[in-house]
């Protein structure tokens, strides 16, 4: 198992993406044609349990790619679309995770680790580092400082 | 006005294809006792285009339902077809308890919503129902295992309240309110 610490080798200034979905917001019908969806909290889920056990982590956390391990492997963040296609790509700053503050203002802090498999070398996760699962109001404190790269269009 | 039976003989049959159809079969008997009391107030019509006048539920005899349910259902019995790791993300399928729950929970709240809200999956396998306007935004979230719960936010004063479902005393009002189409 791989311990769930935050990740000092991973700047502030890097960026993790995380794929999207229509699943997760309704469906595309509920954006209009030619709009860009909404980015929903519902983006930004851990893990099932039983899944982050079989990835090695002892607890539920949400996988991302790293924009620094991506751009040293030459790549851009398109790569993690190559199979997934109809998905959009949204990015977060680990900076603006690491100082996350709910609507209340409460802190939320998340942890975020570098953590490169086989298949997906530049792969990392992201963790809350009170309470995993990730709570709701984090999930939508996230949504609102995250944006889109590759955006999914109705 | 729009019928809901094709919706619900699909939740039926997705049902008897599903592991635990002992719950399913449970999703099926809520569905026609949602069918049953989702019916706006008839003596309050004129509330229904008001963000501000919750209305009444009266459960009146009528024949009259949410023009949203229909559509609603068709929605969660094709999310009922997402395979395990339907996000790309190891996601886990629609968990019959979840549906039951999330039948349950709309049913009581069902006086209280204008519209049709967004239907979404969970990576849980559970269901979220989203709506959003100028007044704010409001999620309601039925996770297998755990108590239906809201999250609520003012659009006003961006203040939020988040918590299990039966502990907000405001919830009719919030959803009133958010579910208004203008």
């Amino acid at each position: 198992m791989r311990e769930l610490v935050d990740d000092s080798s991973v700047s502030d200034d890097d960026v993790v993406y995380r794929r999207a979905d229509w699943d997760k917001i309704g469906g595309r019908t509920r954006t209009a044609p030619g709009q860009t969806a909404k980015i929903s909290p519902n983006f930004f889920t851990d893990y099932p349990k039983e899944a982050a056990e079989l990835h090695g982590y002892p607890d539920p956390c949400m996988s991302v790619g790293l924009h620094s391990m991506i751009q040293r492997l030459g790549y851009g963040p398109e790569v993690m679309l190559e199979e997934f296609p109809d998905y959009g790509l949204l990015m977060v700053h680990v900076g603006d995770l690491r100082q996350l503050m709910r609507g209340s203002g409460a802190p939320c802090a998340q942890g975020v680790l570098a953590s490169p498999t086989e298949d997906e070398p530049w792969h990392g996760v992201v963790f809350d580092l009170e309470s995993r699962p990730r709570r709701d109001p984090a999930k939508k404190a996230i949504a609102k400082v995250a944006c889109w790269v590759i955006p999914l269009i109705g | 006005m729009t019928g809901v039976a094709a919706p619900w003989s699909a939740i039926g049959s997705t049902a008897s294809s599903m592991r635990d159809s002992a719950s399913w079969s449970a999703g099926g008997s809520l569905a026609r006792t949602w069918r049953q009391r989702t019916r706006p107030p008839t003596s309050h019509t004129a509330a229904i285009s008001s963000r501000e006048v919750l209305p009444i539920n009266t459960g009146s005899a009528s024949d009259i339902q949410p023009l949203w349910v229909a559509s609603a259902f068709v929605r969660v019995v094709e999310l009922s077809r997402r395979p395990l790791g339907w996000d790309s993300y190891d996601a886990r399928p629609l968990q019959a308890s979840a549906l039951r729950d999330f039948l349950e929970t709309m049913i009581s709240l069902s006086h209280a919503i204008q519209s049709e809200p967004a239907i979404s999956l969970t990576t849980e396998g559970g269901l979220m129902a989203s709506w959003s306007n100028a007044s704010g935004s409001l999620d309601i979230i039925v996770d297998p295992s755990e108590d239906p719960r809201i999250i609520y936010e003012d659009g006003l004063d961006g203040s939020e309240w988040y918590g299990p479902v039966g502990a907000s005393p405001r919830i009719e009002k919030w959803l009133w309110r958010t579910s208004a189409l203008h």
